[in-house]
């Protein structure tokens, strides 16, 4: 047991370096970051110290590998497997219960212990198997993974488009309709597969038109009944609902060739600074554009010869 | 025809493949044997086009990444895609137009399931069939029979015996001599990133002599079992 805290320790100082941080930065920074991010969860949010425990037991959940789990239980003895397992979560919730203890919310920290106490002797499932329907099936596998991961998003979106013609607000409708693009953007944040860009019988420029061409219309399939919506009961702003469909297929365009653009995992934050510029500022992608379209040919020129 | 000739692959200072020169006709199946790290499938990538290297790889019939159906021997599967949707994914590539996969469905395999649920054997048998469908010319497999049962085994054999027959070309590796004795022509050793030996089916035994582990045994005694 006490190796393989040692190994966990390693692994943990191996992911800071591999991320480019030195660990003696990296840890403060965390810690930094944790604090500040907590204390204005605080300031914020009403009820903040429920959501907190919430958030907190939500997180720990979420992170625990059932992979890790299995390997766990295969290599150690029933009574290890579950001091490891019992002491892991509890080590997670800490920093979490720590928090609370610090704002004086001493049997809501208790709870988030005992909370990650009992979990510890439940089953994770380790992959969900139901198939959940897509229109994309055709033109696999982008939106098809990306619409499976984040549908229950775009019902929240068109209830908000619900709500803009129930409460008569033009402007929440078009954030609807740019939370779509928004969102089939983080779909183009991972980098692809080397196998899935070199089994494909084009070169690069090919490859980049048939990709974008396969992004407009998937996305237009999503963004169609918002535009549909705004169309119909705001006609007199048709123009703005327009140009801010435009702006989304340039967003995601630039997303897309940013993707092509990095070959290396671990740039998703640069992606997301380069984006909210551009949200910022639109006519910065006149240039953004060009630039990755230009980068991107040379990465892929590499596997598509 | 497939030449390759000097071809030589090194990562910094390490050598991979040193001075390759091999043929491949139509209508032939090679093996390419050698121990683990010996550099058979980077000669494989090298081939498809998925690793650049020193030297050429020259295909007769035009653009050999274009023709080439590539099995890794550990196939990667993207998250949430179904085997249907994958088999969709490879002929869409291809720009083959199939609908039917559940005809095509080789295997029996349960498409309508995420394929990274699959077991190692399945998802061998879901790439396969993945470059079956493309229609390819030139069949790279490394390892096709790893993990696969011995019915799939059987079906395998007989896809490698149809190939030929149709003149493609197949290239494969393996670590089991049976099945290399059944379906290839030719065998070619690879020791430590060259050719040690090409053979025809007639003097396969020598390649497997020489692949003989020597002094095991002595190796054995001392992990004290």
């Amino acid at each position: 047991m006490k190796y393989y805290y040692q190994l966990q320790c390693r692994r943990i100082y191996r992911s800071f370096k591999d991320f480019g941080t030195e660990p003696f930065i990296g840890y403060p920074l965390i810690i930094f970051a944790f604090c500040w991010i907590s204390s204005s969860f605080f300031d914020k949010v009403v009820y903040a110290n429920y959501i907190y425990v919430a958030v907190g037991f939500a997180l720990t959940y979420a992170f625990v590998s059932s992979e890790h789990i299995k390997f766990i239980k295969q290599h150690f003895s029933r009574v290890n497997y579950y001091k490891i397992i019992v002491f892991n979560n509890l080590l997670k919730v800490t920093p979490f219960a720590m928090f609370l203890v610090y704002k004086m919310y001493f049997i809501e920290s208790l709870s988030l212990y005992l909370l990650a106490f009992f979990v510890s002797f439940t089953n994770k499932k380790s992959k969900i198997s139901i198939i959940i329907p897509t229109p994309f099936g055709r033109r696999p596998p982008d939106f098809v993974i990306g619409f499976r991961k984040t549908f229950w998003l775009f019902l929240l979106i068109y209830g908000l488009t619900f709500v803009t013609v129930y409460r008569d607000n033009f402007n929440l409708g078009i954030f609807s309709l740019v939370s779509v693009f928004f969102v089939c953007c983080s779909y183009y944040l991972k980098p692809d597969v080397e196998f899935y860009v070199w089994v494909h019988a084009m070169n690069s420029k090919e490859f980049l038109k048939h990709k974008i061409l396969i992004a407009f219309q998937n996305s237009f399939i999503l963004a169609l009944p918002i535009f549909i919506v705004l169309s119909i009961f705001y006609l007199d702003q048709v123009h703005i609902t327009l140009f801010f469909l435009c702006i989304g297929f340039l967003y995601m365009m630039m997303f897309l060739l940013m993707r092509y653009s990095f070959r290396n995992e671990g740039m998703e934050m640069f992606q997301g600074i380069i984006g909210v510029l551009c949200l910022l500022f639109p006519p910065i992608m006149l240039i953004t554009i060009p630039y990755f379209y230009n980068k991107a040919i040379n990465n892929l020129d590499l596997l598509l010869k | 025809m497939i030449y390759i000739k000097t071809l030589y692959k090194s990562y910094g200072s390490n050598k991979v493949l040193n001075d390759i020169n091999l043929t491949f006709g139509r209508g032939e199946i090679h093996g390419v044997v050698g121990e683990n790290g010996a550099g058979k499938t980077t000669l494989f990538r090298a081939i498809s086009g998925m690793e650049n290297f020193k030297g050429t790889v020259e295909y007769t019939e035009g653009k050999i990444k274009d023709s080439i159906g590539f099995l890794p021997t550990d196939p990667y599967f993207l998250s949430k895609i179904t085997g249907k949707e994958y088999l969709q994914l490879l002929c869409n590539a291809r720009n083959i137009k199939t609908h039917d996969f559940e005809e095509k469905n080789l295997f029996d395999l349960p498409l309508h399931k995420y394929a990274e649920t699959y077991s190692t054997g399945m998802k061998k048998k879901l790439a396969l069939t993945g470059i079956l469908l493309q229609k390819n010319d030139v069949f790279v497999l490394d390892e096709p029979f790893n993990g696969v049962d011995i019915h799939s085994n059987t079906i395998i054999n007989q896809v490698l015996t149809k190939l030929k027959e149709l003149n493609k070309i197949v290239i494969l590796s393996s670590h089991i001599f049976s099945t290399l004795h059944e379906t290839c022509d030719y065998l070619h050793y690879l020791k430590n990133g060259s050719i040690a030996k090409s053979v025809d089916k007639a003097q396969f035994e020598i390649i497997e002599k020489e692949m003989q582990p020597s002094g095991i045994g002595v190796k054995i005694d001392k992990l004290n079992l």
